[in-house]
């Protein structure tokens, strides 16, 4: 019931974006058309802005419907008018834009007809016993007239035909609009061009930098505020005692007290530090036994599968530490945010790459809505998982369940 | 003394809290982000502000700021900041508003519990403390023709010294010199970089601190 409504309500959204798309298609045509004139290039670039804002749009309602993301894939515009157009008339993704708003005029428009027929039949007929003696002339269903109180129940009855009816199209076409809208504006698998792919290179080179400067700066900042701010803490102490020393002998077992615990946390926090950077286990036993200790001190109840290639040389280094920042944080996500009862974690070591898929039963809906602030929980994972070329996959749908794959390619 | 502190590690700010008040000042405020600051020092009208420089909710110079507000309504307001690391910016940011009652300290340097009680004296009664490593970072070697190369070593100490802010009797002390040879150092070193005889006091440090600002800034 609740899914019927759901594809309710994205059906009538989808509806009307899609009677405009038909206007859109045509002033799309009209532009492409003052554009081989000359002067109706300017309006490219303006007109696939907006083309691509609607599709975003789409993306983001489709995304939502179907519980995982679907992003975009177009490649950067800069520069002129004129560069911006070629850009973007050069770019596939122009392309399948257009076909999908050809395809969502099409599709939007049945789907929101659907509802409307669907829905004022069921409406209408549901409700002929409650008025059909004060209509002037008897009503008529099919080819029988309502003019006795059978006839109108049986139209009731047909009327609950028309909702059953509904419930069960309404979601199958919100899925297959979903479903298209994903596959048409959804990053494919392609074979892209070796241009592209520096482009594609050069920013995640860009960012495995940034993430490594954030991650630096995190680690500065665990330093000061931890460790630096302990251990002056307990020099300001050990200076207190030396004031108290003989005027008041007996504040110092207290301030001997604090001055240890300051220490103990002081190296606590130490060992928090480095354990970030490179987790030792990870030095010592390698990844599959270092996701065997993220799970067990995982609190929801985590069954652990490993699968490695006999004899496989271990991972680079900075990917090993990458599948096990991902692994714990997702972990963590399971731990603090999902209320799972219990929750799966899946590795598959390989000599070209490796992956990771962690799934629980909780409510879902992770990474859906506004993150908290960057660097933390998904988006730090896809950041992480971004800068080794790698590929991270999150399904959410609302209700549960969750599960989120990465794959991270070892250089070969 | 009245002292109000401006510090958001929590450890940190119990730590000075209690060092203080064992000394026999008064806190009489604790301030953890750069919004509260200057309506407590409004407030309380404290003997001595002492400000992390960078505090809640951006971590950029909250204290800092906090601090130049409050001298705006408080002209002798000493206030002692206290930073992470070196950032020349902010010390010159502060002497630029006069060079009275300032001091400007690394954090570690509080746990040199004595080097930080005397300079909170100093800047207390009007002086100046700057932290001795953003006056050795000052002192460095910068340029073939640097004019500090014409001071002998004993001078280049004098000079270090003075920028920090201690006075001609402490220096003498902290380098085992009579009084007397302090004072004709600090007339040769004069001479030697060109700059104007000034009585003591906060005048000639800002004298000194902006003549090796102007050096450092002419380096870069």
């Amino acid at each position: 019931m609740r899914r019927a409504v759901r594809s309710l309500r994205y059906l009538l959204a989808v509806g009307g974006t899609a009677v405009l798309a038909l206007f859109g298609l045509y002033a799309l045509l009209a532009v492409f058309a003052l554009s081989l004139v000359g002067p109706g290039l300017a309006l490219v670039p303006l007109a696939l802005a907006r083309l691509r804002r609607v599709a975003d749009a789409h993306r983001l309602r489709a995304g939502r419907w179907l519980g995982c993301e679907v992003p975009s894939s177009y490649r950067r515009v800069e520069g002129g008018v004129l560069a911006r157009a070629q850009t973007m008339l050069a770019d596939r993704a122009t392309w399948t834009d257009l076909l999908w708003l050809l395809a969502h005029a099409v599709f939007g428009t049945v789907g929101a007809a659907l509802v409307l027929g669907l829905c004022t039949g069921a409406a209408s007929w549901l409700t002929v016993p409650l008025w059909w003696q004060l209509a002037p002339e008897p009503p008529q269903f099919m080819v029988w007239e309502i003019d006795s109180w059978g006839a109108a129940l049986a139209a009731c009855l047909a009327g609950a035909a028309y909702g059953a009816l509904a419930g069960w199209l309404l979601p199958w076409w919100a899925q297959l609009h979903a479903l298209l809208t994903r596959a048409l504006l959804g990053p494919r698998k392609r074979r892209t061009s070796l241009a592209e792919r520096v482009v594609e290179l050069t920013i995640t080179r860009a960012e495995a930098l940034e993430a490594h400067a954030a991650e630096l700066r995190r680690i500065e900042r665990d330093l000061h505020d931890g460790a630096q701010a302990g251990l002056v803490s307990v020099a300001l102490r050990l200076a207190v005692m030396k004031q108290v020393l003989h005027s008041h002998p007996e504040k110092l077992p207290e301030l001997i007290d604090q001055a240890r615990d300051l220490t103990d946390q002081a190296v606590k926090s130490l060992r928090g530090a480095v354990r970030s950077i490179y987790p030792p286990v990870l030095v010592d036993h390698g990844l599959a036994e270092a996701a065997r200790s993220l799970v067990a001190a995982c609190p929801v109840p985590t069954s652990l599968d490993v699968e490695q290639d006999a004899g496989g040389s271990r991972a680079p280094v900075a990917v090993e530490a990458a599948a096990y920042f991902v692994m714990s944080e997702a972990l963590t996500n399971v731990a603090k945010h999902s209320g799972a009862a219990a929750a799966q974690v899946r590795l598959r070591i390989a000599g070209n790459g490796i992956r990771i898929c962690v799934r629980d039963d909780g409510r879902g809906g992770a990474g859906a809505g506004p993150g908290p602030e960057p660097g933390s929980g998904i988006s730090g994972i896809r950041r992480r998982v971004a800068a080794f070329d790698g590929v991270t996959d999150l399904q959410s749908p609302p209700g549960g369940p969750t599960e989120l794959r990465v794959e991270l390619p070892c250089g070969s | 003394m009245r002292i109000v502190i401006a510090e958001d590690n929590a450890l940190l700010r119990e730590g000075l809290a209690l060092l203080l008040t064992s000394v026999g000042h008064e806190v009489c405020a604790t301030v953890e982000d750069g919004d509260g600051l200057l309506p407590t020092l409004l407030d309380h009208r404290p003997d001595i502000a002492v400000l992390d420089v960078r505090l809640p909710p951006t971590y950029r110079d909250e204290g800092l700021r906090g601090a130049v507000a409050a001298r705006e309504q408080l002209p002798d307001l000493p206030v002692l900041v206290l930073s992470q690391y070196v950032e020349h910016v902010r010390a010159a940011q502060l002497l630029s508003h006069g060079a009275s009652g300032v001091g400007y300290l690394l954090k570690d340097r509080v746990g040199r519990v004595e080097e930080f009680l005397q300079a909170l004296e100093r800047v207390a009664g009007g002086g100046v403390a700057m932290d001795p490593e953003v006056i050795s970072q000052l002192m460095v070697r910068r340029t073939r023709n640097d004019p500090l190369d014409a001071l002998s070593p004993r001078e280049r100490e004098v000079l270090s010294l003075m920028a920090e802010g201690h006075g001609n009797g402490a220096i003498g002390g902290l380098l085992f010199i009579a009084e007397t040879s302090v004072n004709k150092h600090i007339g040769n070193i004069f001479a030697k970089l060109g700059l104007p005889a000034t009585d003591g006091g906060h005048r000639r440090v800002q004298a000194v601190l902006t003549y090796l600002n102007s050096l450092d800034t002419r380096a870069d």
